[in-house]
C-alpha cells in the first residue's frame, strides 16, 4: 500500500467517532442532578436565613435588655447611623435571591 | 435553534432549549471524556456532571468564544480533574517513553478493523496527545480553539498532532491491509 493511501486511512480512522453509549435518558439524568443540587442549595439558602433570622432575635433581645430600665429614646438618633449598612444589607440579600434563587427556581 | 437564542433561553428557564443543548453538545463532551477517562463507569457519570457545571455556568459565558469551544473546556478541565482525583499521572510525559501494547500474541490486529487499531493505540498515549487528537480530528477544533481549551502554546499542539500521527503511522503501518474489515 502506497504511503499517502496509509496516511489517509490513518486520517479516517482518526475522524472516526468513538464508540461510548450513554443511557437513553441521559439529559433526564442530567435535568435530575441539577433538581438535586437545587434542593441542597435552597436548604443552605434556608439554614443562611435561619441563621439571619435568629442573629436578629438575639440582637433584638439584647437591644431591649441593655434599653429596658431606661425611660429615654435619646439613643435612637444613633441608630439612624446604621441606616447605610442596613441598605447595603438589603442590596446583598436582593442580588442573592436573583442570583441563587429566582434563577434557579425556574428551571426545576 | 442558534446557539445564543438557545443560550438565552436555558437562562430565562426554558427547559426544553437546556435539553436542546445537551443533545447538541452531547457527542463533544462524550468524544472529550471518553478519550481521557477509561473507566466506563465514572463516563457517563462525569458527562452528566459536565452538563450540570455547563447550566450552573452558563450566565457567566460572554459569547467572545463558540459555546462549543466553551463546553469542550469545562469537559477537558473536569476530566483532567477526575484523573488527578484518581491519582493518574496527567503532566507531560514523552509519547516515546510510553510502551505501546499491540496485540501481537493473539493477533488482535487481525481480528479488527484499522479504526478499532487505531483507537486502542490512541487511548494508551498521554493525556495531552489523546486531548488533540480528539479536539482537531474528532471534532474539527482549530489550533486557536485548542489552544484556549488547554491552554498549551500553539505550537506544543502542533507538534503533539504531528507527533502522535507519526507515532500511529509508524506503529499501524506493519497492520494495514492485513485486517478483515475495511473501514
Amino acid at each position: 500500500m502506497r504511503q499517502d493511501e496509509i496516511d489517509q486511512k490513518l486520517e479516517e480512522a482518526l475522524k472516526r467517532p468513538v464508540e461510548v453509549s450513554m443511557s437513553a435518558e441521559f439529559s433526564d439524568r442530567v435535568l435530575a442532578k441539577i433538581g438535586k443540587r437545587e434542593v441542597l442549595m435552597d436548604r443552605s439558602v434556608k439554614w443562611v436565613y435561619g441563621l439571619a433570622m435568629f442573629g436578629f432575635l438575639v440582637s433584638a433581645s439584647v437591644c431591649l435588655l441593655i434599653f429596658a430600665d431606661r425611660d429615654t429614646l435619646v439613643y435612637l438618633p444613633q441608630i439612624g447611623v446604621w441606616g447605610l449598612l442596613i441598605g447595603v444589607m438589603v442590596m446583598a440579600i436582593q442580588w442573592l435571591d436573583h442570583k441563587l434563587v429566582r434563577k434557579k427556581a425556574q428551571l426545576i | 435553534m442558534e446557539d445564543k437564542v438557545l443560550v438565552l433561553e436555558v437562562l430565562k428557564g426554558d427547559q426544553w432549549a437546556f435539553r436542546q443543548l445537551i443533545d447538541k453538545y452531547q457527542r463533544l463532551v462524550v468524544h472529550m471524556v471518553a478519550r481521557l477517562v477509561d473507566d466506563d463507569r465514572d463516563r457517563e457519570e462525569l458527562c452528566q456532571d459536565v452538563f450540570v457545571k455547563v447550566y450552573e455556568s452558563l450566565d457567566t459565558f460572554k459569547f467572545d468564544a463558540k459555546l462549543s469551544t466553551w463546553i469542550a473546556t469545562i469537559s477537558y478541565r473536569m476530566a483532567v480533574n477526575h484523573l488527578r482525583k484518581r491519582n493518574r499521572k496527567i503532566e507531560e510525559q514523552d509519547l516515546e517513553a510510553v510502551h505501546f501494547s499491540i496485540g501481537q500474541e493473539d493477533h488482535s490486529v487481525e481480528r479488527t478493523d484499522y479504526a478499532t487499531f487505531i483507537h486502542s493505540l490512541i487511548a494508551q498515549m498521554p493525556v495531552n496527545y489523546r486531548t488533540v487528537l480528539t479536539l482537531y480530528y474528532l471534532e474539527g477544533f482549530s489550533y486557536p480553539e485548542i489552544v484556549k481549551v488547554t491552554e498549551m502554546p500553539e505550537g506544543t499542539v502542533k507538534n503533539y498532532l504531528f507527533r502522535a500521527k507519526q507515532k500511529l503511522r509508524a506503529l499501524s503501518e506493519p497492520y494495514v491491509g492485513k485486517e478483515i474489515h475495511d473501514l
